[in-house]
């Protein structure tokens, strides 16, 4: 019973994390229709980020994530102001091979900069782990899945609740109705791009002391952002962090029934027969069904 | 004064040219109608002048100012709102969401609050479904959030694309006299219909729109009696609902 508890905690904890990267990619996609295959290697952006750092204390390792968010932030504004507005603008797949291709760059500079795999830092936590009835969670990873969650507090707060959150809203709804109502939504594309990727930055940050990085986790880290985003569905933010949380007990729980690598598979197995009960995902918006779409291009504005 | 005037406009729509060389002047606190039957660029003009579409012009101003090289949400907060053909609207959003993102745009949010209770004084219907989905309401009550939402951001001029479109007659009639009502206000109204009694009834001036040149201009009550007119609309040619007014 102690184990199945552990690994539940552990999952939780491991999902909300997820949660926090997939609302990243999900923010990109509802509100550009982009998707971002480059999503998971501004997590490692972040992980590099706050390894290169290398905080000494608690404090600094904060000021490490905060600093690696707003370089990956910086990072996807330009990627969006400088690459990504152009291809839209030329319509087509140009978006796909633009985020792939900055995926794959972003993995072999890090393989270039970082060939040392498995790299981490040492708990920057001013305490060890926690133990309760038989479940032990260490510092690391009970702080990570706590913070994840405020910060997917916060986003869906800024989203549900601000004023910036009604222009994002409503470029998500209808980019023309945006431009209707004088939003300038290139720079609510940019700002939106920006926010997702500093998001995955700073889950980055947050994963950094529990999972070594490597340069080839960008691209694992991205199929779970979209495993997240898809299961979630188009409806809500809360979509999202409930499928984030799914996969992460999926994961630890799976491990329970069959060994090791055979369970990651199970895993994925399992979200294909998710996707063919419920290819809409899990939460669908009432209006969604009606909604017109049109593109940037179409506006010409892109 | 001139509100909005266009010299030698063309508007693109992909590879080919839609509008020819238009010219149109709407004066301040006119209600002037631009009518046209389907395809015949009414949507591409507006989409043109609001900088939607790529498009070449001589002039292109408002309020004095020229429009060329402003981007179409620097226009809008110019006070250029159109309430567009498919209302656009923020279906995912509720009807009171929708009317203040209608504001957002507006430097001064005390009066907000204000322009607000006024739409819904304009349209009870709207305060009734304030909490309701957009998505959810019906074609009249959609085409009413439209206007109530290009009305938040006080505009100096409004243009109305096909108003008229999709609604029952009596739902029309209703949308018409609210147009009349907002030009009444003092707000310039460019009106642009296939529903040419409903137009010429509203408007002082029209336009006629026909291949993407204007095939005709004048006052309204003479240009209804025009051979133009009766070629293209009251004639054989005349679009559903139209004839029978």
């Amino acid at each position: 019973m102690s184990t199945v508890l552990q690994l539940a905690s552990t999952g939780l904890l491991q999902g909300l994390i997820y949660s926090l990267i997939g609302i990243g990619l999900y923010l990109v996609f509802t509100v550009m229709r982009v998707v971002n295959f480059a999503h998971g290697y501004f997590v490692l952006i972040g992980m590099y980020g706050v390894l290169t750092l290398k905080p000494q204390g608690f404090p600094a390792f904060i000021g490490a994530i905060v600093l690696a968010a707003l370089g990956g932030a910086l990072v996807g504004y330009l990627v969006q102001r400088f690459l990504l507005e152009s291809g839209l603008a030329k319509g087509g797949h140009s978006q796909l091979v633009i985020t792939l291709s900055l995926g794959i760059a972003i993995q072999y500079l890090f393989q270039v900069l970082h060939p040392e795999p498995f790299e981490t830092i040492p708990n920057p936590y001013p305490f060890e782990a926690f133990t309760s009835s038989g479940v032990t969670i260490s510092a690391p990873r009970m702080a990570a899945g706590v913070l994840s969650l405020v910060l997917v507090l916060l986003v869906s707060f800024l989203v549900y609740r601000t004023r910036i959150g009604s222009i994002i809203r409503g470029c998500s709804e209808s980019l023309n109705g945006a431009i209707h109502v004088g939003i300038n939504v290139r720079r609510v594309y940019r700002l939106t791009f920006a926010l997702g990727c500093g998001l995955a930055a700073i889950a980055g940050g947050l994963l950094l002391p529990i999972q070594p990085v490597s340069p080839a986790l960008g691209l694992e880290l991205t199929i779970k952002a979209f495993i997240v985003v898809v299961i979630g569905g188009a409806g809500s933010l809360w979509g999202t962090v409930a499928a984030g949380v799914l996969l992460g007990l999926a994961e630890a729980l799976g491990s329970l029934y069959a060994p090791g690598t055979f369970a990651t598979a199970l895993v994925y197995g399992l979200f294909f027969l998710v996707i063919l009960v419920r290819p809409q995902g899990l939460v669908v918006r009432a209006a969604a069904r009606i909604k017109p779409r049109t593109s940037l291009t179409k506006v010409g504005v892109g | 004064m001139t509100t909005l005037e266009i010299e030698g406009l063309s508007v693109r729509r992909g590879r080919s040219e839609v509008l020819h060389q238009v010219d149109l002047v709407v004066r301040e606190g006119e209600c002037v109608c631009l009518v046209g039957s389907n395809g015949a660029g009414k949507t591409s003009l507006i989409e043109g002048v609001l900088g939607m579409l790529p498009s070449k012009a001589k002039t292109l101003s408002f309020l004095g100012e020229s429009l060329l090289g402003v981007r179409p949400w620097d226009r809008v907060r110019r006070g250029l709102v159109v309430v567009p053909q498919n209302r656009d609207l923020f279906s995912g959003m509720t009807v009171e969401e929708n009317l203040r993102l209608g504001a957002v745009a507006v430097a001064d949010r005390t009066s907000t609050d204000q322009v607000l209770a006024e739409i819904y004084e304009l349209f009870p219907r709207l305060a009734e479904r304030a909490d309701q989905l957009a998505g959810t309401l019906s074609g009249g009550e959609r085409s009413m959030l439209a206007i109530g939402r290009g009305l938040m951001s006080q505009p100096r001029m409004l243009v109305f694309d096909e108003p008229s479109l999709g609604l029952a007659p009596l739902v029309v009639t209703s949308i018409m006299r609210t147009i009349a009502e907002i030009n009444e206000r003092g707000t310039t109204v460019l009106l642009v219909e296939q529903n040419v009694h409903q137009a010429f009834a509203l408007a002082s001036r029209a336009y006629v729109l026909e291949n993407g040149v204007i095939a005709g201009e004048g006052p309204t009550a003479e240009l209804a009696d025009s051979e133009l007119m009766r070629r293209g609309y009251l004639g054989s040619a005349a679009t559903g609902g139209v004839v029978k007014a």
